[in-house]
């Protein structure tokens, strides 16, 4: 009897913690969700900062526009099954100066999608306005350090001073 | 030999309250382990009866307010307009189509218009190479999107400034008969054509291809022409945009072509607003 009343007392304390509520699983997907929050918000500062840093320090022939992740992405035929996230700016359609930095899922179909836009713009531009045609030849894409990110950056500077620049993130990024 | 009995009848009763003792002891403990366990069952049974009751309360609030949506006999109204940050009538453009020249490339940077909009467009593109050569992104040629399946409300075109230099009506005639292919596309579509936008005093005195702001007054009176021959919507954003001299303002591109968000957002307010 006293036996009986003890294992009914232990199924009950169980019962109760699997109540209808159901808060315990709440409070463990919301840790979870917490955690890849806080991973998705250090991934985005490294795309978000390294196109902030190119914008700021580089030097293109007009003011860039930011661009949102998505516009980024749609811009370089991209999407979130190989993207975590992106950052850009971008000019008129005068210029062929832009930033996109990717943080990847697949850094080499990011490289591959980069080589895309820079061969098809060299094709559009180079009757359209065959002056920024050198910008593009100059390009640079660059994966930075051994990270995910892959940056891309057309601009009036020269393709060896904007990798000593990506370079020096990679190194503060590690 | 009495005090031999004796010391064993007081080893006897000492033993024996011992075992009393003992005895007593395993009766409390029983006793308070049963009393934790009652507790247990209690605190066990209430916290699972106000979690199950608090979720039948939030099912039967649930359902009551969904009764409550169906059995109403009031009719949906119509959508009232929805403005995005920037004052553009997002409902005005949903389920639009933009296509055409350079000036459709540049909108896409600033994201004015619904994240649903289908930009089809290149720089540089002329009525030729829309019915030749994909848009950028695109892998068919720029008119075939048209018949990719999705129905478009509204459907507004830029072209002309690349066939600034076209020799005579060949523009116009191209124009006419790609919109007319798109209207077997898309047959319920309003389709809007923008007149080109005017350029800077600076561009238009460089001749850049032969664009000088007096051509392309000529060629959006053709447009206008051609907007009427295709049962389709003039949209003069020249006006819009051109200043009291009736050039684009110096400051606002950097070729005196191009102009950036500001201009755009002047254009499409004007859209929403006339049209």
């Amino acid at each position: 009897m006293k036996k009986l009343l003890m294992l009914t007392a232990g199924l009950m304390c169980i019962l109760a913690l699997t109540a209808c509520g159901g808060s315990t699983a709440g409070d463990t997907s919301g840790d979870t969700a917490q955690t890849e929050a806080s991973q998705t918000g250090e991934t985005e500062n490294m795309a978000v900062k390294t196109a902030a840093i190119l914008n700021e320090t580089a030097h293109f022939a007009e003011d860039l526009t930011e661009m949102s992740s998505d516009a980024v992405m749609r811009r370089y035929g991209l999407d979130g099954e190989t993207v975590v996230n992106a950052a850009g700016y971008a000019g008129t359609p005068a210029v062929v100066d832009e930033i996109a930095v990717f943080e990847a899922k697949d850094v080499d179909k990011v490289i591959e999608a980069a080589n895309a836009r820079i061969e098809s713009q060299k094709t559009n531009y180079s009757s359209y306005a065959p002056d920024q045609v050198p910008k593009l030849d100059d390009a640079v894409i660059m994966r930075l350090g051994n990270s995910d990110c892959v940056a891309v950056c057309v601009s009036e500077d020269t393709s060896e001073t904007i990798s000593n620049i990506l370079s020096a993130v990679a190194d503060d990024a590690e | 030999m009495a005090v031999d009995r004796k010391r064993i009848e007081d080893i006897k009763r000492r033993s024996e309250e011992r075992e009393r003792k003992a005895k007593r002891r395993i009766f409390m403990l029983r006793r308070v382990l049963l009393a934790l366990a009652a507790l247990a069952i209690i605190a066990a049974a209430v916290f699972a009866v106000r979690g199950c009751v608090g979720s039948i309360r939030k099912k039967h609030a649930e359902n009551a307010a969904l009764k409550a949506a169906e059995s109403t006999a009031v009719p949906t109204p119509a959508p009232s307009p929805s403005y995005n940050e920037k004052g553009i009538n997002e409902t005005f453009f949903s389920n639009s189509a933009f296509f055409g020249n350079s000036f459709i490339e540049g909108m896409k940077v600033y994201e004015l218009v619904p994240s649903d909009t289908d930009y089809i467009s290149k720089v540089g593109f002329t009525v030729s190479q829309a019915s030749t050569e994909a848009a950028d992104g695109g892998t068919v040629p720029a008119i075939e999107e048209f018949s990719s399946g999705r129905q478009y409300d509204k459907i507004f075109m830029m072209f002309g400034e690349n066939e600034i230099g076209w020799i005579g009506d060949a523009f116009f005639e191209q124009y006419e008969a790609m919109i007319n292919k798109i209207k077997e596309m898309q047959p319920d579509a309003k389709i809007y054509l923008m007149s080109i936008t005017p350029i800077s005093k600076t561009a238009s005195d460089r001749a850049d291809d032969g664009l000088t702001l007096s051509k392309i007054k000529a060629y959006n009176s053709g447009i206008k022409t051609v907007a009427a021959n295709t049962n389709s919507t003039y949209v003069d954003l020249f006006t819009v945009i051109a200043g009291p001299d009736g050039y684009l303002p110096e400051n606002a591109a950097t070729d005196g072509v191009h102009f950036g968000e500001d201009y755009y957002i002047k254009c499409l307010k004007y859209m929403q607003e006339q049209i």
